[in-house]
Formats: structure tokens, C-alpha cells, sequence
């Protein structure tokens, strides 16, 4: 197995190494059949990657201790159903399962948008194939997968406990996906600056694959903190840990570029900014892969020590000082065809949205990178955690939300203070209600919770507000039923709706953060077998232990019953696992989830009678929202990307472009 | 002087509490339920303090033994009447600044607190500035390497207009 997977390395090697000067040099003569074997070689190479995969996995299944990764990653005990986890688990897997994700998505890309992109697909076909080559060359020459000890061990030392959770093997591998998936996007702005062409065909291209990386590293984002949620036993779900900035900044470029090109679209302005953004979001995908493996700052994620980091280093600033390069010497050519007509327009608001984006993107970046600038001047570390981050973006982001709520009833072009009045006294005043209710019904007394509440109301009231409407003006002129005409307003413009959906995911979000953030209830406590504890408004009653051996482990799970006001809740088990080969205390927490709060509860430890147990005990308003925020993310996701049915017309402007 | 030698002594004094803590075994430690009002503030000091050998977590995070030392630590203090302040200050005394969670907001360090708003406001004023100037200069028509995409004849482009309105198209394509 490890002979065959690294060849098959070598092999997709050269493929890419092939494809990448053949598309090149094909797009430069204009030499289609140069150009179409340089796709072949794309495909071949997710051919070649895929066998290299399943060479990994099989060596996994049959225990090859020989290869180095197997042993280090998964061992005799090892459930077999792990090998999907443990593939992924170490620097080297995760970098073959990097470069397949990448291969995959170079050839589906190119599969489905080569046609539309014409003579831009060679370029992008060759920027994903350099970008596959770097992967390849790092696995071939410092971080190979398949490397072989001298001799085989016994036994290997097992995958970590904390990777054996359901979370696990969604999570990485959606992150990485999608932060190579910014790769595609990224291909076709160079495409674009290469060539010198940047339209509609581009905009229509850039737009989907924006998309699918966003949605990808969205999803990623989000299983993560439930998986920290449920696992890590703090009760907390983001910790602004420099891995999980990592992955949020080139969301947040992202989330700018998907919105900035619907201006492009439309009007065919903000070409500059929507390449800048684009190259900015990969800098920060490829500054991502730089902390994650470069080990710069600690983290609880970081794959350890790794002496990788200044390939991905260098990795980060030849592609940075490349992409913008070759932006500033297509300045020109890129400048918009129309001008901006209003600081009071849509266009004016988008523009905003960039810079908050990019600011809670540049926040992060300087709470992740200032310890490194203070050490540098100072000598001395000091730390950025959670309180500098809450302080500094929370204002940001609620502005964000704010922008969500106002910007759609914004006019193209131009608008006049009395037409923006007009448009936003019906929500304004529906929200100021709302919020005054529920802030007399809880007691609301802190302000950024009351901001905070306003703004994601506003934001679901213009939402709804324009759902209400439209469905009503379609019932009334097709005669159909309302349900009907709510589905029809929503087919009738899919990016617009399903942008919409997801807005409302994310307020379902803001709620559950504000909650959780600001009335959540924590208590420390020991309790014997048969003691109660109170928290919030529930009783926990502690009434056994349950203990079972394994081999590897030792699982305890401690059952309490839950009351409230006299009336038995059902009981909950948290569950602990101590791994002593990993010297090891990992814990599930026992969670009683409603829509209103969350009864969590950690089994941190058991004393030496056994009889004896801490627990942290929370009640967190509101988590359950985020998660189901989740699903409302794909479903708009999918709404938005749908292709609309306008055959006929799409066959007249492919006979308009290509004559 | 004198309130040198009182911080040194209680960092001492801390130093070995906390060592100590570490190795005592665990049922023999106080089951000490706070007051709500200084468990509230224990909270709060658990998310403002990091713990030191654990790859970037609070006390409020960590599960490991020395965090659960420190925590045990602030509830004594706690208890003792300690204010906030004076807790982080020995804490600081013993550990060094980067036991804070966030940075401090005097120094070098104060201009982690000061570069962000600066940033966000010459973003703003470069966004205002570039809005001005679109907004004065008429449209520049772009220097085309290739002529593949020329604009449709007139008639073509009213005729995809009315099919943008009866579709209901609120994207209709852009202008050229």
C-alpha cells in the first residue's frame, strides 16, 4: 500500500504539474486541443488522488503499521468505522485529504463551467492545477503520508479520544473543504486578471463557486461550535481560538464577495473590489493553513508541532504578492462602466457591508497576530482571549445585523431620505414594539442585549414584511392559494430569497448568541450520590454512576434527574471517558435542550470514595436556535443556487455571446 | 515599599497555595459553595484569567488540574473579601501580564485596544473618499484587450428588456 500510494502521488504530480503549463500555454495561443488535454489531466488527477485515498484507507482497515501515519494514527483496538476520523487526524492525511478535495473540486468545477467561462477555463484550469501541484510537492518532499518506518510496531497509538465523536467526522472535513473550495473563486479572479476579461460569464461562475465555499465553511463553522458545545464542557461554543479565526476570517471575505458581486451583476460595478475581495479571502484561507500548521500561536487545535510552517509561509505571501500584482497591473482595464449615483443606494450600502466585513476580518487578524507583535517589541507575551474579541467586534457585528435589515429596502441608484423614511417607518415601528414588549416581559436591562434584539428584529420584521407581501400580491393576481404563492415568490427570484432564508438564520443565531451570552447560569458544584443541586429555575438530583471497562478506556456516565417547580423532567446522563495512553479526560455533556434554554451538565470528576462527583451545571437560553440556524443556512443555500428555467432565453444570450 | 513587599509576600504565599492545591487529593478540597452575588464574580474572573499550560484557555475552559488549582484559589480570595482588582493584581504579581485573558490597557499593550477603531475609521474615510470620487468622475469607459462581448443591437436589447419584465426578473442583466 505504501509503494502504491506514493506513486500515486508522483503521478498526479506530474499530471498537474503538465496540466498547469499545457492550459498556460494553451490559453496563450489559443490552441483548444492543448487546452482540453490539460482538463483531461485535471480529471486524471482526481482519478490518481482518488486511488491514493483509498490506498490510506485500506492500509488503515488491514493495521499496516509499516506506514508511519497509520501508526501514529489509529491502533489494534481501533473501531474500523474511526478510519474516516484518523485519515484526517494528522498534518500528512490531512493534506492528502486536502489535495483530493481540491482535485475533486477542480474537476467538478470545471466540468459544469467550462463552457460558460470559454476562454477563461484554460487560466482557471491552470491556477487550480498550480495550486494542486504545491500541495502535492509538500506531501512528496516534507509531509508524506506514506512514509514507512524501518520496521513495524506491534501496536499503533491510537486515534485521539477527542476525534471520536460524531462531530468529528463532519467538521474538519466540511472546514477543509471549504477552505480549499475559496481555491475555485480565487482561480477564475486570476483567470480574469490574466486575461483581462471580467463578465457576465465570469460574475455568473464567481458567484456559484463563492457560494459553495461559503455555504461549506458556514456549515463547517457551526458543527464546530456544537461540537465544542457538546464535547469540550465549558458551555461555551466559540472561544476565538486562533484555529477557529482561521476559518472565520475567509468566511467573513466570503460573505463580502457574495454580496459585493451581486452589485457587479446587476449594475456591472465594484469589478475592483470583488477581485480585491476574492484575494483577499484566499490570503486568508492560505494565512488559515499557515496557523493551523505552522504552530505560530497555541492553540487547542493546532496539529501540533508541525515544521511545516514556513512553506505554508511562503505559500501565503508569493500567492498574496502574485494575485495582488497582477490586480494592480489590470487596474485599468478593470474600472467599472458605471459610477456610483448616490451615497443613499444600495450600491453605497454594499460598500459599507465590505468594510464592516473586512473589519471584524482585520479585528481578528490583529487579536490573532498581536501576542507575535508584542513579543517582538517588548519581550514580553501577552495574551488576546475572548474578552478583547467580544469587546471589539461585538459592536461590528452588531452593526452587520443592522445593515442586513436596512440595506435590502435600500433603492438601486438613488434614493431620497423621504423614499428611505417611507420604507422603513412600517418595520421601525414594528420592531421598537417588539422590543419594547420583551424587554418589559424579561427585564431586559442591558443595552447591547436591547441593541442587539432590536436589530435582529428588524431584520426578521423587513424580512417577513416583504414575504407578506409579495405572497398577497400574488395571490391576488394568480388566484392561487396563499402556500402556493409563497412558493412561487420564492422560485420567482431564488438568490433573492434564498439570500433571505439565510438572513433569518442568522438572526435565529444572533438570538441564540445574545441569550446564551448574557443569561446563561453557571454553578460549580460537588454532590454525593442522592444530593441535589439547584440552578436556575431545575433541580439536579445526582442518582447514580454507571461505569463500563474497555481496553483503551475507562467510561463513567453519571445519571441525574431534572425537575422544575415539582414537576419531573426526565433524566439526563453526562458521560466522561478517561484514556489513560492519552492521560486524557474527555467529557460529553448531559443537555436537556428546549427552544427556550438549554439544562447543561458536565461530570468533570469523581472523587476518591466514588461516590463523590463535580459537576458544572448551566442553563443556557437560546443555544437551541443556532443549531437549528444550520439547516435554514443549506435550505436558503440551495434556494439561492438553484438554476432558474429560463431556457429560452438563456439559448438567445448563449446566441448573442457566441455567434 | 511597604505594599511591594505585601504583593510579593502574597505572591509567595500564592505560589505555594496553588502548588499545593495541586497535589492535595480532591475530596479533601472545600466543598465550597459561594454566595450567588461571588460566584457571579468568580465567573467573571474565571473568563478574565487564562490558564497557563494549556494551549490557550481561560480558567472558565480549562478542565485541567492547575486551572481547577486557580479557580480554587480566587474562590479563597473570594471569600477572604478580596475586590476583583486585587485578585488579577496577584495573580498578574505571579504569573506575568499574559495570565490576562485580554491585554492590559496601559503600555505597548494599549495599542491593541487603540488600532482597531483607528483602522475601522481610515477604512471609512477611504471609503468615503472613493465614494466622492466615483461620484465626481463620469463613467470611465475600460480599455478592452478582447472584443468578444460587444454590446446587442438596439432592438435586440429592448426585446430582452420586455422578456426581463414579463419573467418578473428583479436581476435583469446589467447595463452596458
Amino acid at each position: 500500500m505504501a509503494n502504491l500510494g506514493a506513486s500515486t502521488l508522483l503521478i498526479a504530480l506530474i499530471l498537474a504539474t503538465y496540466g498547469t503549463v499545457v492550459s498556460f500555454v494553451g490559453a496563450q495561443r489559443g490552441h483548444t486541443a492543448a487546452i482540453a488535454s490539460a482538463q483531461r489531466a485535471n480529471y486524471l488527477t482526481t482519478l490518481t488522488l482518488g486511488v491514493a485515498v483509498t490506498a490510506l484507507v485500506i492500509a488503515f482497515l488491514q493495521n499496516d503499521f509499516r506506514i508511519q501515519y497509520v501508526a501514529e494514527h489509529s491502533n489494534l483496538a481501533m473501531p474500523r468505522v474511526y478510519t474516516w476520523v484518523a485519515f484526517y487526524a494528522g498534518n500528512e492525511g490531512s493534506l492528502l485529504f486536502v489535495a483530493f478535495a481540491l482535485s475533486a473540486m477542480a474537476t467538478i468545477s470545471m466540468a459544469v463551467s467550462s463552457r460558460r467561462l470559454g476562454s477563461l477555463s484554460p487560466y482557471a484550469n491552470g491556477v487550480l492545477l498550480l495550486i494542486l501541484l504545491f500541495f502535492l510537492a509538500v506531501m512528496l518532499f516534507l509531509a508524506n503520508p506514506f512514509a514507512t518506518l524501518p520496521t513495524a510496531p506491534a501496536d499503533g497509538q491510537g486515534i485521539n479520544p477527542l476525534l471520536t465523536h460524531p462531530g468529528m467526522f463532519a467538521h474538519p472535513p466540511l472546514i477543509m473543504t471549504g477552505l480549499i473550495a475559496i481555491a475555485v473563486p480565487f482561480s477564475l479572479a486570476i483567470a480574469g486578471l490574466l486575461s483581462g476579461r471580467i463578465d457576465d460569464d465570469w460574475v455568473d461562475a464567481g458567484r456559484l463557486w463563492g457560494i459553495v465555499a461559503w455555504a461549506l465553511l458556514a456549515i463547517g463553522l457551526l458543527l464546530g461550535s456544537w461540537w465544542a458545545y457538546t464535547i469540550l464542557g465549558w458551555g461555551g461554543y466559540w472561544a476565538w481560538d486562533p484555529v477557529e479565526n482561521a476559518a472565520f476570517m475567509p468566511w467573513l471575505g466570503l460573505t463580502a464577495f457574495i454580496h459585493s458581486i451581486m452589485v457587479q451583476k446587476r449594475r456591472g460595478m465594484f469589478r475592483m473590489w470583488n477581485i480585491a475581495l476574492i484575494n483577499i479571502s484566499f490570503a486568508l484561507g492560505a494565512f488559515g493553513i499557515f496557523i493551523n500548521r505552522g504552530g505560530p500561536v497555541p492553540s487547542v487545535h493546532s496539529f501540533g508541532a508541525s515544521s511545516l510552517g514556513w512553506i505554508f509561509l511562503t505559500f501565503l505571501i508569493v500567492t498574496t504578492i502574485a494575485s495582488f500584482g497582477l490586480f494592480s497591473y489590470r487596474l485599468k482595464v478593470l474600472r467599472s462602466t458605471s459610477s456610483l449615483e448616490s451615497s443613499l443606494s444600495r450600491e453605497a450600502a454594499f460598500l459599507v457591508n465590505n468594510l464592516l466585513l473586512l473589519g471584524v476580518a482585520f479585528v481578528t487578524m490583529w487579536g490573532v497576530v498581536f501576542p507575535l507583535i508584542s513579543e517582538l517589541f517588548t519581550g514580553r507575551t501577552i495574551t488576546v482571549g475572548e474578552p478583547f474579541y467580544n469587546q471589539v467586534n461585538g459592536p461590528l457585528l452588531l452593526a452587520l445585523i443592522f445593515l442586513m435589515g436596512v440595506g435590502p429596502l435600500l433603492p438601486w441608484r438613488n434614493a431620497t431620505w423621504g423614499s428611505v423614511r417611507r420604507a422603513l417607518l412600517i418595520p421601525v415601528t414594528i420592531t421598537l414594539g417588539i422590543t419594547a414588549i420583551a424587554a418589559l416581559v424579561f427585564q431586559i436591562v442591558v443595552p447591547v442585549v436591547i441593541i442587539g434584539t432590536s436589530v435582529s428584529t428588524l431584520v426578521a420584521v423587513t424580512v417577513l414584511q416583504e414575504w407578506f407581501r409579495g405572497t398577497v400580491a400574488r395571490h391576488r393576481s394568480t388566484h392561487s392559494s396563499y402556500p402556493v404563492a409563497f412558493l412561487q415568490l420564492i422560485a420567482s427570484n431564488r438568490p433573492r430569497y434564498g439570500g433571505y432564508i439565510v438572513h433569518l438564520a442568522i438572526v435565529m443565531l444572533a438570538f441564540g448568541i445574545i441569550g446564551s451570552s448574557f443569561y446563561n447560569i453557571e454553578r460549580d458544584v460537588f454532590l454525593a450520590i442522592g444530593e441535589r443541586a439547584e440552578v436556575g429555575k431545575y433541580t439536579v438530583e445526582f442518582t447514580g454512576i454507571r461505569t463500563q471497562n474497555f481496553p483503551d478506556r475507562t467510561e463513567r456516565i453519571a445519571d441525574l434527574s431534572i425537575s422544575r417547580g415539582g414537576d419531573n423532567l426526565g433524566t439526563i446522563g453526562a458521560w466522561q471517558g478517561v484514556y489513560p495512553a492519552f492521560s486524557m479526560l474527555s467529557t460529553r455533556a448531559g443537555i436537556r435542550s428546549t427552544p427556550q434554554e438549554d439544562l447543561y451538565v458536565i461530570f468533570s470528576e469523581i472523587q476518591a470514595d466514588g461516590e463523590t462527583a463535580a459537576f458544572r451545571l448551566l442553563v443556557n437560553p437560546m443555544v437551541w436556535w443556532m443549531w437549528v440556524a444550520g439547516p435554514f443556512v443549506i435550505l436558503g443555500t440551495v434556494v439561492a443556487l438553484w438554476p432558474a428555467r429560463r431556457r429560452a432565453v438563456s439559448r438567445l444570450a448563449a446566441a448573442h455571446h457566441n455567434p | 515599599m511597604f505594599s511591594s513587599l505585601r504583593i510579593l509576600a502574597s505572591s509567595l504565599v500564592l505560589v505555594v497555595v496553588v502548588f499545593a492545591s495541586a497535589f492535595v487529593p480532591a475530596n479533601a478540597q472545600a466543598q465550597d459553595e459561594l454566595s450567588t452575588d461571588l460566584e457571579e464574580r468568580a465567573h467573571f474572573l474565571y473568563e478574565q484569567v487564562m490558564c497557563p499550560r494549556c494551549s490557550g484557555q481561560t480558567l472558565d475552559q480549562s478542565q485541567a488540574p492547575i486551572a481547577k488549582a486557580m479557580r480554587a484559589v480566587i474562590r479563597d480570595q473570594l471569600h477572604g473579601g478580596a475586590t476583583n482588582d486585587q485578585i488579577i493584581e496577584l495573580l498578574v504579581g505571579s504569573y506575568g501580564e499574559s495570565i490576562l485573558a485580554s491585554p492590559p490597557t496601559q503600555g505597548f499593550s494599549l495599542t491593541a485596544w487603540l488600532v482597531p477603531p483607528a483602522s475601522l475609521l481610515i477604512g471609512a474615510a477611504v471609503v468615503a473618499f472613493a465614494v466622492r470620487s466615483m461620484r465626481r468622475q463620469p463613467a470611465i469607459n475600460p480599455v478592452r484587450i478582447e472584443a468578444s462581448t460587444a454590446s446587442p443591437p438596439s432592438d435586440l436589447q429592448k426585446y430582452l428588456a420586455l422578456v426581463d419584465e414579463e419573467l418578473g426578473n428583479d436581476n435583469p442583466r446589467p447595463e452596458r
